[in-house]
């Protein structure tokens, strides 16, 4: 295990970096302000069918546009603000890591500080989304919604730092994670789309599916979906399985030969 | 600590050597595909030496001090390090959005793990190569002279017993560079060990010894 005054010290270097990122700051306002608003300014109030999938059923909704819209962007939102700082987080300054590292940082102090922010950053991302969120739709079970709005933000966290982690240019993650972001979560898992959807295999295995069905059954229903969470819970391990693993194989040379 | 790529990363022990050899390379060699960057380099550094590493662009400086760190694994030799080390590297890799200060004690809080630090000698450091006033300065917004003090003061914060300096001196203006040799002959009476890469001929005067990579080969001149 690393040692806690130096843990303590890469997480407040890291929040510092997160910080001072001006265009994170922007994007962190900016983006749920631009998408939300633009919902607000344009969804109808017409009932549109919405399903949500439990374990054992499938509950049919007619929920206004507006509404359903409402959660849904801001699970795509918090998809894409989370892979962006991560990527931040993990990508940008891996060299510099790798030179605390090769001095004398133990990986795991650096792993443990950096993971700390990381969910700290999930944690701050969800709860504002779930607040934002909340003074405009009547969520039926907030604390389930912001364990939504957490994990998606953890899936999507995770790949983001993973595809950064695989390129050495920051702009190449960037467009991946917003790829991704872009077909899963802010289209194939919209419920209008998915509700009316011939084959629901494809959309069953993306990332942001257990996720966005947590969100939308704690938000629509006072049922609690457990399939969901465990679903959500399964995908954001793996993906922080994948991640550890990469960040693992690029630190090995410089660990191995870290001075005595 | 020594690497022998034939038999395997596992065959890393600590502390070999004579006890004034700092470094042994040993028939190393690296290819990139087909092309052969380092072929056979064969050399020991002793304590208390600066030694020169020179050679056209290309020819493999980098990538030889890079094996020596073990950030490049080599194709085949071995290397043998009895020393703590410490790093001047030539690449833009500090973080730039943390302070100077801020990145310094960082480095202490790590490198006193393993060194016993010396505030007088950090501080000292600081003031001679008038970096004082950037304490408080974002790395990313000195200028490049700056810059280059931070990273070796980094490199030299614990007094390693070997420094693997990879172009210390590019944007230093002629009075820093002056402080800089000062520096590092102070380091050397102290037994430090140096291995620099330098193009710069002013350098020349400072060296013990200089090693030429030519071909991929190190010639001792």
């Amino acid at each position: 295990m690393g040692d806690l005054p130096v843990i303590r010290r890469v997480f407040v270097l890291s929040a510092l970096e997160l910080l001072r990122n001006r265009i994170g700051l922007v994007l962190f306002f900016a983006i749920p302000a631009i998408f939300l608003g633009i919902v607000v300014l344009t969804a109808g109030t017409t009932p549109v069918p919405l399903k949500v999938f439990f374990r054992d059923e499938t509950v049919s909704l007619l929920l206004s546009q507006e509404k359903t819209s409402l959660v849904f962007v801001s699970a795509s939102v918090s998809g894409f603000i989370s892979a962006y700082f991560s990527l931040v987080l993990f990508q940008q300054d891996f060299q510099y890591f790798r030179y605390c590292v090769f001095n004398g940082l133990r990986p795991t102090s650096l792993l443990l500080g950096r993971f700390a922010l990381f969910f700290v950053m999930a944690v701050v991302l969800a709860a504002s989304i779930t607040v934002a969120l909340g003074q405009m739709v009547s969520l039926q079970q907030a604390f389930p919604a912001f364990i939504g709005f957490l994990l998606i933000a953890t899936v999507y966290g995770a790949f983001g730092a993973t595809a950064g982690m695989l390129s050495k240019e920051f702009l190449v993650p960037v467009m991946v994670s917003a790829l991704l972001a872009d077909i899963d979560a802010a289209w194939l898992q919209n419920p209008v789309y998915y509700t009316a959807a011939e084959r629901m295999e494809i959309i069953r295995w993306l990332p942001a599916y257990y996720p966005c069905q947590l969100i939308f059954s704690s938000a629509f229903t006072d049922r609690f979906n457990g399939r969901a969470l465990l679903g959500s819970g399964v995908w954001a391990g793996a993906m922080f399985l994948v991640l550890l693993s990469i960040i693992v194989l690029r630190m090995r040379g410089v660990v191995r030969r870290s001075p005595p | 600590m020594t690497v022998d790529s034939q038999q395997g990363p596992e065959d890393i022990t600590r502390g070999m050597g004579p006890p004034d050899i700092r470094c042994r390379c040993e028939g190393l060699c690296k290819s990139y595909g087909r092309k052969r960057v380092l072929d056979g380099c064969t050399f020991a550094l002793r304590r208390g030496e600066i030694v020169g590493l020179v050679g056209e662009n290309g020819s493999g400086k980098s990538t030889l001090v890079r094996c020596l760190l073990g950030f490049t694994p080599p194709t085949s030799g071995r290397v043998t390090l009895c020393a703590s080390l410490g790093y001047c590297p030539q690449d833009d890799l500090l973080n730039r959005r943390i302070t100077v200060e801020e990145h310094l004690s960082l480095m202490r809080a790590i490198l006193e793990r393993t060194h016993r630090m010396d505030e007088s000698f950090t501080s000292a450091l600081l003031s001679r190569l008038r970096l004082v006033p950037f304490r408080r300065t974002r790395i990313g917004e000195l200028s490049g002279g700056t810059y280059q003090k931070v990273k070796f003061v980094t490199s030299v914060l614990h007094r390693p017993d070997l420094v693997l300096f990879d172009e210390p001196c590019d944007g230093l203006d002629w009075a820093m560079y002056q402080v800089f040799w000062e520096i590092v002959t102070e380091l050397k009476e102290a037994g430090t060990s140096v291995l620099m890469v330098s193009h710069m001929i002013h350098d020349r005067s400072h060296f013990d010894r200089i090693l030429e990579l030519r071909e991929g080969a190190v010639a001792d001149g």
